[in-house]
């Protein structure tokens, strides 16, 4: 009889029940989805092999700013703020600018607002290095807009 | 799930994030578009308004708030499920081409099924209904995350690994980011095999997804993919903590170990007593 004590054994815990769970979620996620709530988890998933980037910025006075900190926008439509050809992985960020913008648009009788505004897209490639390279900003559409907190 | 309310909490914090992340995907461009399924119950304007965001979000705090008092837990739970279920129909109906908008919602949504599921059967099993709940719930963590791996295998093969595509996404996300994201973004994402060293291990992260099926594996899983989902914000602007806490819940209530003597157990001996002095 061993004299030395090696307490408690501890045990993995594998729980069949568990992997049924896993197995059966799984299964009925690959045949329900994107049936609310199965997923397969595929968002992010299909990162491509990108060389070129672009990213969707609004300006006042050249220098980047906040969108939401903008209203009374005139001459920039919410129909000018989609993708186009840019190589835009960011739909999220495009979609909350086009949404701001739709949301405060300016009145026809209204003076134009202080602020030269314009959207443009800052757009970026891979080099033969590997290394980040940025490539001259594109300008889409130039207007007109005020602060928000100035109305 | 443990009766302890502190661990309801850890879950309904998960699905309180989850739930107000599918309430901000509601609003609606102009012109409206058409409704579909269970959105169609309200007009699709009322769900995007200040007033039915205001009672969608009450009705889920409300529910929520008795499912970590345990008064009516599961009536609560699915309540709260029927709630997010009508909301992703009404996202469903406003980005019908966008499928991928409510998916962080909807593990955590799924291990709230799979814990009431477990806790309704759990009696004909002759099982603790919070025990059993609780085991099915992370069998369902375990298949979100290995599906989100395999996912990403099957759709880009190595490409989450690919060190220049991951530097570009890392840059891309850090213009506009306000600081410290974009100074930080900036710097990682001109390193390209930093990024790929990171993303190989976030793959390997996700791919383990399936030893959630072990107890004693919970909690340290649980503690590498909440590390995963922080950094995945910091870095990608993805931070995910519907995912995160509902990890961190689960591993909390249902891991750790279950130690068990070794060898068979002999009667305990008696404590000896001190002789009285004479």
């Amino acid at each position: 009889m061993s004299l030395v004590h090696r307490g408690p054994r501890r045990e993995l815990g594998f729980e069949p029940l568990a992997l049924v769970a896993m197995l059966v979620y799984a299964s009925a996620s690959y045949l329900l989805t994107p049936e609310f709530p199965f997923t397969i988890v595929d968002m992010y998933a299909r990162v491509g092999h990108r060389r070129e980037g672009a990213t969707p910025v609004m300006l006042v006075d050249d220098g980047e700013v906040d969108v939401r900190t903008l209203t009374d926008f005139r001459g920039i439509a919410p129909e000018d703020i989609v993708p186009g050809h840019m190589p835009c992985s960011e739909a999220y960020r495009l979609d909350e600018i086009r949404n701001h913008v739709a949301a405060h648009m300016a009145n026809a009788e209204s003076s134009p607002g202080d602020l030269a505004i314009a959207f443009a897209w800052r757009r970026y490639h891979i080099d033969a290095s590997g290394a980040v390279v940025e490539d001259p900003m594109v300008v889409v559409r130039a207007g007109t807009a005020r602060r928000l907190r100035e109305r | 799930m443990s009766a302890d309310w502190r661990k309801r909490l850890a879950l309904a914090i998960a699905l309180g994030v989850a739930g107000g992340g599918v309430m901000s995907q509601t609003q609606a461009l102009d012109p409206l578009p058409y409704a579909r399924g269970l959105a169609t119950l309200l007009p699709l304007a009322w769900w995007s308004s200040e007033a039915g965001q205001t009672v969608a979000a009450a009705a889920m705090v409300c529910l929520l708030g008795l499912f970590v008092a345990g008064r009516r837990a599961p009536l609560a739970g699915w309540g709260f499920f029927v709630i997010v279920l009508v909301l992703h129909a009404v996202v469903r109906s406003v980005h019908p081409d966008e499928t991928d908008r409510t998916q962080g919602a909807q593990m955590p949504c799924a291990t709230l099924v799979a814990w009431l599921v477990g806790s309704a059967l759990a009696p004909r099993l002759g099982r603790e209904p919070d025990e059993l709940g609780g085991t099915l719930a992370c069998g369902v963590v375990g298949a979100g995350y290995t599906m989100a791996a395999l996912s990403k295998l099957l759709a880009s093969g190595l490409g989450w690994v690919d060190g220049p595509t991951l530097a570009l996404m890392i840059y891309e996300r850090g213009t506009g980011a306000g600081e410290p994201f974009e100074t930080l973004r900036h710097a990682i994402g001109t390193s390209p095999r930093l990024c790929a060293i990171g993303m190989a291990g976030a793959l390997a992260m996700e791919a383990s997804g399936w030893l959630f099926v072990f107890r004693t594996a919970r909690r340290p899983y649980a503690m590498a993919a909440f590390s995963f989902h922080l950094t995945s914000g910091l870095l990608l602007g993805y931070p995910h903590f519907d995912w995160a806490f509902t990890t961190l819940a689960w591993a909390w209530a249902a891991g750790g170990s279950r130690a068990r003597p070794r060898g068979p157990s002999a009667p305990a001996a008696p404590m000896p007593t001190a002789a009285p002095s004479t």
